[in-house]
């Protein structure tokens, strides 16, 4: 029984870290790459790199934003041919190219800011003939940002279901183990033993188990999560999303020690009763 | 030292094991208490040893109601008790030492005390060759010493044994008794439920009748 309390803890941790793995790493992916908090602009051609920067001051100034960086037509060029460097088999002509590239401006919003609000104002408030803002798929990040909600609630639920199970489990291996040795702790009990003092025993048997399973459910998910990243560095498509895959941060890994831990206590103080009524009522 | 006042014990059955039983015993001595199979002495004995706790009803162990306690205060009563099984109850996993041992472990007392308690208890009992043994390895008559030697060795103020000759011989059941009389004389009150007519022939001890659920001397 100590196995499969043990081996079932450490698949409830695995289990439950993997969910919050994959709900930190799709938002930090996703959300963190500060798509929600910079906006995009485009000045028109005619624009030249003076006037883009004292424009771009303006703008950073007048609706006190963290930044505003004036991207060149050279910049752009270098991103984008090192994004299709595959593709690049001298079919583009830089000096052409270049001709077409429009300066541009890339606005960081402080946190606190609303990415909608600064948009529209710059929409209301600055001369709309030198420059057009760069949509970016909102609709596109809203349905991400509902599957990452939903992979919170799916991961909340796991949590919670694990926790009554765990909480159940823990109770009945408690049982068990006390169970096995009932006529020794009876004769104990008869000899002046305390039952208090005969439950700490076990009890700190069954905690030392759990925290090992926890431990080990803990390994299982930092083997997984180096796997994974292992595995994605290898492929061309998605290996520049490795530098941005993290660890559970330290709170959530209390979050989910003190979960299991809470289950372990819920599970043998609803043993308690039974244990004590078998082992000092007799009739 | 012990009284019983209006005492019930009945089981889901509607069926009265114990029915109004009053009883006192104040001097320490070795009292026998009688009955047929069934006429309720081990329901007694769990009574008194709070194994099981009265219908209603309540027992003093001088002059405190020991039968409602719960938790650690029963713990506390079983210390100053010792209790005899008819199947010794001796754990087979600790040798005759660790047996008897137990109690005193249980009270911590000191290995020095524990060492000349057994050593004085054993050589009473004629143990002392036993002690590095396990239960399975001795006889039913050394078991049933040890049993009384663990429930001797802390020198407890009430010993309550329940039928201690049971599963002996003669010459077995009048050590046994031999043992506990001497407790009886230097020590403490002795409590022996049993129906085996040969101890029951020594007219040296107070009888006391388990008759209808009454205790009767």
């Amino acid at each position: 029984m100590s196995y499969v309390f043990t081996l079932y803890l450490s698949v409830s941790v695995f289990l439950s870290s993997l969910a919050m793995l994959f709900y930190q790493n799709i938002n930090q992916i996703l959300f963190s790459s500060q798509a929600g908090h910079t906006i995009s602009l485009t000045f028109d051609e005619s624009i030249n790199a003076d006037q883009a920067e004292t424009k771009a001051l303006e703008i950073k100034n007048k609706f006190k934003l963290k930044s505003a960086k004036v991207i060149t037509p050279t910049e752009q060029y270098t991103d984008f041919i090192a994004s299709f460097a595959m593709y690049n088999q001298g079919a583009f002509e830089a000096e052409e190219i270049l001709k077409l590239i429009p300066f541009a401006l890339e606005l960081t919003l402080f946190e606190q800011q609303s990415r909608e609000d600064i948009q529209q104002s710059i929409q209301q408030q600055i001369s709309a003939e030198f420059f057009q803002i760069t949509e970016t798929p909102d609709l596109w990040l809203n349905k991400l940002k509902s599957f990452s909600s939903l992979i919170e609630g799916l991961g909340q639920f796991l949590f919670l279901f694990l926790f009554i199970c765990s909480a159940m489990i823990t109770a009945v291996t408690l049982r068990i183990l006390v169970f096995q040795n009932e006529k020794r702790i009876q004769i104990q009990s008869y000899l002046g033993q305390s039952f208090q003092s005969v439950l700490r025993l076990y009890l700190f048997k069954t905690a030392m188990l759990c925290v090992c399973a926890i431990g080990f459910g803990f390994v299982l998910t930092y083997a997984g999560f180096r796997f994974v990243g292992l595995k994605i560095s290898q492929t061309s498509e998605f290996s520049f999303l490795v530098g941005r895959l993290q660890f559970l941060d330290f709170r959530s890994v209390l979050i989910l020690c003190f979960g299991f831990l809470a289950a372990f206590a819920v599970g043998s103080f609803f043993s308690y009763r039974t244990m004590y009524d078998r082992i000092y009522n007799e009739d | 030292m012990l009284r019983l006042r209006h005492v019930y014990k009945t089981y889901q059955n509607d069926r009265h094991i114990l029915r109004d039983m009053n009883f006192e015993i104040e001097k320490s001595d070795l009292y026998f208490i009688k009955g047929e199979s069934g006429s309720g002495k081990t329901t007694l004995f769990k009574l008194l040893t709070l194994m099981s706790k009265p219908t209603s009803g309540e027992i003093y162990f001088k002059n405190q109601c020991i039968s409602n306690l719960t938790g650690s205060k029963i713990s506390d009563y079983r210390k100053k008790i010792g209790i005899i099984f008819q199947d010794y109850k001796l754990i087979p996993d600790l040798s005759i030492f660790e047996n008897i041992a137990l109690p005193m472990k249980i009270q911590k007392k000191s290995k020095l005390e524990i060492q000349k308690k057994i050593d004085e208890m054993t050589e009473k009992l004629n143990l002392k060759d036993y002690l590095k043994e396990y239960p399975e390895h001795l006889s039913g008559g050394q078991q049933q010493k040890s049993a009384i030697a663990r429930a001797l060795v802390s020198k407890p103020n009430i010993v309550f044994a329940d039928e201690p000759t049971g599963n002996l011989d003669l010459k077995n059941s009048m050590d046994v008794i031999a043992v506990l009389t001497e407790f009886a004389k230097n020590e403490g009150l002795v409590l022996v439920a049993t129906h085996d007519e040969n101890l029951l022939q020594k007219k040296s001890h107070t009888i006391l009748s388990l008759e209808n659920g009454q205790l009767q001397r």
